[in-house]
């Protein structure tokens, strides 16, 4: 999980980490509503999908929820909502570990103010599956978890800045950790 | 968006690996679901975007014109983001814009009306008391789980009848009067009152909300 500070990840230029400041909240009832029932739906998948990445429950509840703070801010000019959340989620991530790699600093107050998470008992699989992914390179982390939340390989490239057969060899390699890892539990079981 | 992309099937065990992929998948996701407060979470964001409303009476006809009229479009501008909200984390923080927002409308009312419409606005100011003790009362009883659900709705329900008439009564000296100056006021006062009617809705339904099939309210956060 140590790697998480370390991946090489390209920062689009068109999509800066603040937003633009000229636009506060949404500006209608039904655009509020919208965001309110998307939260209610993406917020459980999102903290999963940076869980994927190796980071723990309260970690993920984090960067998710500060990716939300930002989406609140600009909810109306997003075009691909849940994607867009994914990317500045795990960027949150990043900064997140970025910033406790100086203990002497004092964490700042994230948007949003609170973990709304409680601790979260994992199944033996699960936590299973969680820590061969944390053992993994950042790309292959990445990869599995673009995959599993149901993008193609062509789009996940495009959200990462990867070729897209870069992707495919990635998510393979995943696959294929987690699979003698799930061959190696059934022995183990029989 | 939520299962894993299955490559061909093969003879490898590839169709019970995703199965178990997509159980583990399904489990994880589960648990983190009922280990997290949505409720609570979008309640935050919303809350970091309203700006607290400061209404004090200053000194100097122009400054104090500006300084309050800027008060009552804030006031006005900060109900929106408590609209579409009906969660008990939201419930407070909406009384408290309520409340706030005819305190708010009281000081500038009393302050930027003429001598001339004293007498429409006694009337209209008492109707706005009257919905901010309800109001105050109304979070109280909640958070203090001392009202049920009749009580809580009945308190709700003149708290809007009490925004009718202000309004009523506004528009009234509104139309009466002769000057721009105490028509802007008087509009924005009808605005306003009109986006807290608005808010109140939300109200309601956040109050149905919190109680239960037994009229008890479930417990309501402190705002």
């Amino acid at each position: 999980m140590s790697d998480v500070s370390q991946a090489q990840v390209p920062l689009r230029r068109e999509e800066p980490l603040a937003p633009q400041p000229a636009v506060l909240s949404p500006t209608s009832s039904a655009a509020r509503a919208d965001f309110a029932q998307s939260y209610r739906s993406i917020m459980p998948r999102l903290v999963v999908f940076v869980m994927r990445h190796g980071a723990d429950v309260h970690e993920a509840h984090e960067a998710a929820q500060g990716a939300f703070a930002l989406a609140w801010e600009c909810w109306e000019t997003l075009e691909h909502p849940h994607a867009w959340l994914r990317r500045v989620a795990f960027r949150h991530l990043l900064r997140q570990r970025g910033r406790r790699e100086h203990a002497s600093e004092e964490v700042p107050d994230l948007p949003g103010g609170i973990c709304p998470a409680d601790s979260v008992a994992l199944g033996t699989e699960e936590a299973l599956v969680l820590r061969v992914l944390g053992s993994l390179p950042m790309r292959q982390r990445q990869a599995f978890a673009w995959a599993f939340d149901g993008f193609s390989a062509q789009e996940t490239a495009e959200h990462l800045g990867m070729a897209p057969e870069a992707v495919r060899q990635n998510l393979a390699r995943a696959r294929k950790h987690l699979k003698h890892a799930w061959l190696s539990m059934k022995e183990g079981e029989e | 968006m939520s299962t894993a992309t299955p490559p061909p099937k093969d003879a490898d065990g590839e169709a019970a690996f995703d199965d178990w992929l997509a159980a583990t998948g399904s489990g994880l996701l589960a648990r983190v679901e009922s280990a997290t407060d949505l409720d609570a979470g979008c309640a935050a964001i919303f809350s970091a975007t309203v700006a607290p409303e400061a209404t004090t009476e200053g000194h100097g006809d122009i400054e104090r014109w500006g300084h309050l009229d800027a008060a009552l479009r804030q006031a006005l501008d900060g109900i929106a983001p408590w609209l579409a909200l009906k969660t008990p984390y939201a419930l407070p923080h909406q009384l408290d814009k309520a409340a706030g927002t005819t305190r708010t409308m009281t000081v500038v009312g009393r302050a930027l009306l003429p001598d001339s419409m004293r007498l429409h606005w006694g009337l209209a100011s008492d109707f706005l008391d009257d919905c901010h003790a309800r109001l105050i009362r109304l979070k109280k009883g909640l958070m203090q789980r001392s009202l049920s659900r009749d009580e809580a709705m009945a308190l709700h329900h003149r708290v809007v009848a009490g925004m009718a008439n202000f309004r009523a009564a506004v528009q009234q000296s509104v139309d009466a009067a002769s000057d721009a100056r105490t028509r802007q006021v008087g509009e924005r006062l009808v605005a306003t009152a009109e986006m807290l009617t608005l808010l109140l809705r939300w109200i309601r339904d956040s109050i149905e909300h919190i109680f239960d099939d037994t009229g008890c309210p479930t417990s309501v956060p402190v705002g």
